[in-house]
């Protein structure tokens, strides 16, 4: 009898604490799938709803919002999955960031050889933030890789009613000189020297063998520059203290290519804010430029339908590092916020505000892992979006799944004023 | 276009080359064409005169001077063993009712002057050893870091008769050349040698410089309407020291010290511009061929060097040019009056050691922001170009030697050229206006040029250009006997609005 009051009080118990599980949950929030879509007619719905155990709401910064809210854009759910890891920087980061050493005074580091310089950064620490820009800049030898092969990419100029108006093809090759991890490099190749770039344009012919070579160093001084001027058959000289400036004719500043390509002294400094989880196009499935389509040469981008810049791709949840710049006061913007991951020092996004607080741009780029051509990993931007909700315009560089990492054939040596006239004449390939 | 048998004989080497190779790398027809890339513009060029040429006999302001159709086609292969490239330049003018009435006055068969149909350029490169490429054929070779003007930047003539030196894309001026070009990579640097063979492997006219003797729509004032050539100054490409059959070569290298961007450089061939050869005092003893007078270009050893330095204190690239030519050649003769034939510069030619230096810097300039609203720096950009004569006896030669044969204006012993550029954007780089403008330093004459490019879409390209010369009182009327036109005072009357529409593919 006893035995038969206790079994019943156990088993009122466990239905009454099922129902209370299942009902509460199902009144606090719902688990949507992947596959999903957020969109601006569901977002209010969506907004309080769980996605891996995160709020939809909470996932969204407040420019990724208004862009479901008012320029169209539809975000796929997918979920998380680690970014694959070169174990080389693995190696790297355990055997040398011991030895690395932030200078706040300077704002550079020393003793860096390879890998993730702060790898345990601790947000207590007054010098977080700038640790962790550090780690977002050396990311040469993984996951950007020791060099850089795009032979062709193109920048879509896109008016937010009209549609694509203009295309420009161009080729590029970076090398890094500090980080490598390729067999037969040493993993600082000059120790003054963070990268070399050369980027030419190919088409159309106005820009036809324009190109630029440019070299930025690691004590913070502005870069060297040189352009070869087709129109004049000749190489000019450059000044590199228009870091701030757009890109040509894009909607991307210099200091914006993957989000933030400067030395970390140009900025007055850096402020963690928190982490957080967000959703970011972490591993982008669709081709950006499908060069031999007849139907759509651009299905990473949805550019059919206004306002023409929205990405196609599906987001997953990653944990990020939210940063904000403290930027100079002649830049363009007030406000920088950048959304950093955490399990590799990846710049996924970042928004800018101007002066009077308004929404400006949000530059954001869809990550693809890739195999780099010696056998390691490595992560390439398989798009990359600038869009100025103030010109209602926007820049998106696309490319056609050639690009590598770590090509055999590179002299790094040979990264210099005279390849860039080689280059220009359509000569750099690897 | 026609080719001399020696000019053939480059082609058909070149094209044995190409099958050689092509033989050994290229498997099908599709191999073949899609290491190939094709690009190009259709142009329409149109510029009218803003002031009345006061050698026709009507008011030709805002009459069109030129209406010039151009295809441009560009075409490089990329292969394993060589890359090629190709290009075909078709240009037709419209004869505009101003232009008429040139023809009308020198006979001259304007026209055919300024229409073309060339390959301009047909190479072949190769690398035969490791670090060492070279590229054969008709080319283009551009040295020195001046704008505008030329020191070290001498291989090549350029073709001013029509439009004029402030043609900012100078590519399409320059008159390219057949000739051997080996660029060897080194510890360093970059060492190039330069073979441009004799013996009418280039056509005689690709060298020096042309301008318009024909009395077209940049002849100089007073020049319009009268054709030197056939009216008894031709060219003579062939007098005993500038004899476009012989070899021209050259060599320079270029690298970087520290900091500092270098090149030095020594070549040997034609002097760019032409002097007068005149019976009164017969060159090193050899008679025009019409026993009158006649153009030539004599021959020049000229060393140079350049150098570059980023100078970030200022955020300035600072930049130089030297260029040591000796015994470089003038005309002398300035009185008309005592001169032979009664033109100034008739009197023969002397020889002077010659410095052309450039100095200049080329600086952002962030106040075009806010001061005008651009939506990044500008660029600015100046210049001082300094001709000097060494062994300059200011006693005797600033009487006797002419700045240009016909003009009684005597050469200054520096003569200097300051010159700037602003250019700024708008609109995603879509609307760019550029002022450049330039003054002589000895008289203060000067040009300016206002000018806007507009990015109209994908494909389509306006230019507007606006040149205005100020001479001040130094030029040159019809008839007039003067000793005071300089270079500024050569276009008066002659300002120029100009518009071209591209179409880039």
């Amino acid at each position: 009898m006893k035995g038969k009051i206790i079994r019943k009080v156990i088993m009122a118990a466990f239905l009454t604490f099922t129902c209370l599980i299942f009902g509460v949950t199902s009144v606090v929030s719902a688990e949507v799938e992947a596959g999903d879509v957020i969109n601006s007619k569901n977002i209010d719905e969506m907004k309080d709803q769980e996605f891996e155990g995160h709020k939809i709401g909470d996932l969204l910064t407040d420019m990724v919002e208004m862009m479901i809210r008012e320029k169209g854009l539809e975000i796929e759910l997918k979920h998380s999955e680690p970014f694959p890891v070169d174990e080389r920087w693995v190696e790297a980061t355990e055997k040398y960031a011991d030895q690395v050493k932030l200078n706040p005074e300077t704002q550079n580091i020393e003793g860096y050889v390879a890998g993730t310089p702060f790898p345990d950064v601790d947000l207590d620490d007054p010098n977080a933030a700038l640790k962790l820009a550090w780690n977002s800049q050396m990311v040469g030898g993984f996951p950007r890789g020791d060099i850089q092969w795009v032979p062709e990419f193109r920048f879509l100029f896109i008016d937010g009613d009209k549609g694509i108006t203009r295309e420009q093809t161009w080729t590029y090759l970076t090398a890094f000189y500090q980080g490598l991890l390729g067999e037969g490099r040493p993993h600082v190749v000059d120790e003054n020297i963070y990268k070399r770039n050369i980027t030419v344009g190919l088409s159309p012919s106005d820009i036809a063998g324009l190109g630029t070579y440019s070299i930025r160093y690691m004590d913070g001084k502005t870069d060297d520059m040189w352009a070869y001027l087709k129109s004049v058959r000749r190489v000019r000289r450059l000044s590199g203290g228009s870091w701030m400036d757009p890109i040509g004719g894009t909607d991307m500043l210099n200091d914006e290519m993957e989000v933030l390509n400067i030395h970390p002294s140009w900025y007055k400094g850096f402020e963690v804010v928190g982490k957080r989880h967000v959703l970011a196009i972490c591993h982008s499935e669709r081709p950006s430029f499908d060069k031999g389509s007849k139907s759509d040469l651009y299905p990473g981008i949805d550019h059919k339908t206004p306002p023409h810049w929205n990405p196609t791709d599906a987001w997953e949840p990653r944990e990020v590092y939210e940063l904000k710049a403290k930027l100079p006061e002649e830049h363009p913007y007030a406000e920088k916020r950048m959304y950093m991951d955490t399990q590799i020092p990846l710049l996924l996004y970042a928004e800018a505000y101007d002066h009077a607080g308004e929404m400006w741009k949000m530059i954001f780029f869809g990550m693809t892992p890739i195999k780099t051509e010696d056998g390691g990993y490595g992560i390439l931007s398989n798009t990359g979006h600038m869009i100025d909700f103030k010109r209602n315009h926007a820049t998106i560089f696309v490319h056609p799944m050639s690009s590598t990492w770590n090509p055999a054939g590179v002299d790094l040596d040979e990264i210099d004023v005279h390849l860039l006239k080689k280059a220009a004449q359509g000569k750099m390939d690897f | 276009m026609y080719f001399k048998p020696k000019q053939l004989a480059w082609v058909l080497s070149m094209a044995a080359i190409l099958v050689f190779f092509s033989s050994h790398v290229v498997h099908s027809s599709n191999d073949f064409t899609e290491n190939m890339r094709a690009s190009g513009h259709l142009t329409q060029r149109v510029s009218m005169n803003m002031e009345n040429p006061p050698e026709t006999d009507g008011d030709d302001r805002y009459n069109l001077s030129m209406f010039r159709s151009t295809a441009y086609l560009e075409l490089n292969g990329y292969y394993d063993l060589f890359d090629f490239g190709v290009v075909g330049r078709i240009d037709r003018e419209y004869k505009t009712e101003y232009l008429r009435e040139l023809d009308r006055m020198s006979n001259a068969d304007l026209e055919s002057f300024y229409d073309d149909a060339e390959f301009r350029e047909y190479y072949v490169d190769i690398e035969p050893w490791d670090n060492v490429q070279m590229r054969l054929g008709k080319q283009q070779v551009v040295w020195g870091r001046t704008d505008f003007f030329q020191a070290m930047d001498v291989i090549h003539g350029y073709d001013f008769s029509w439009r004029t030196f402030l043609e900012a894309e100078n590519q399409y001026l320059r008159k390219p050349l057949t000739m051997a070009n080996a660029q060897v990579r080194m510890p360093g640097g970059q060492l190039q040698l330069i073979w441009i063979p004799g013996d009418d492997i280039n056509s005689e006219d690709q060298y020096g410089n042309t301008y318009d003797l024909r009395g077209g729509r940049w002849a100089l004032q007073p020049n319009k309407g009268f054709d030197f050539l056939t009216g008894g100054v031709p060219y003579n490409y062939h007098h005993s020291e500038g004899d476009s059959d012989d070899d021209h070569y050259g060599v320079r290298w270029t690298g970087m010290t520290g900091p500092v961007e270098y090149s030095l450089a020594y070549f040997y061939g034609n002097r760019q511009d032409p002097v007068l050869n005149s019976a009164a005092d017969p060159y090193e003893g050899e008679a025009p061929q019409n026993e009158f007078a006649e153009f030539i270009f004599p021959k020049e050893h000229m060393i140079g060097g350049t150098m570059n330095y980023y100078f970030r204190p200022l955020d300035m690239v600072l930049r130089t040019e030297l260029a040591y030519i000796f015994d470089r050649t003038y005309n002398v003769g300035q009185d008309a009056s005592e001169v032979f034939a009664g033109i100034p510069g008739f009197d023969g030619i002397e020889e002077y050691d010659t410095v052309r230096s450039m100095i200049g810097f080329d600086k952002p300039m962030s106040w075009v922001k806010p001061l005008l609203g651009a939506r990044k720096d500008g660029f600015f950009s100046m210049q001082l170009f300094t001709t000097t004569l060494l062994d300059y006896d200011r006693g005797k030669d600033e009487d006797n030697i002419v700045r240009l044969a016909g003009y009684g204006a005597g050469h200054y012993e520096y003569d200097s050229i300051l010159t700037g550029i602003l250019g700024w954007n708008y609109a995603g780089d879509t609307v760019n206006p550029q002022l450049a403008g330039g003054v002589q330093v000895n008289n203060g004459d000067f040009f300016v040029i206002p000018s806007c490019q507009f990015v109209l879409s994908d494909r389509l390209r306006l230019y507007t250009e606006y040149a205005m010369f100020f001479p001040g009182s130094n030029y040159k009327e019809p008839g007039e006997v003067e000793t005071d036109t300089q270079l500024i005072g050569w276009f008066e009357n002659n300002d120029q609005l100009y518009v071209r529409l591209k179409y880039v593919f």
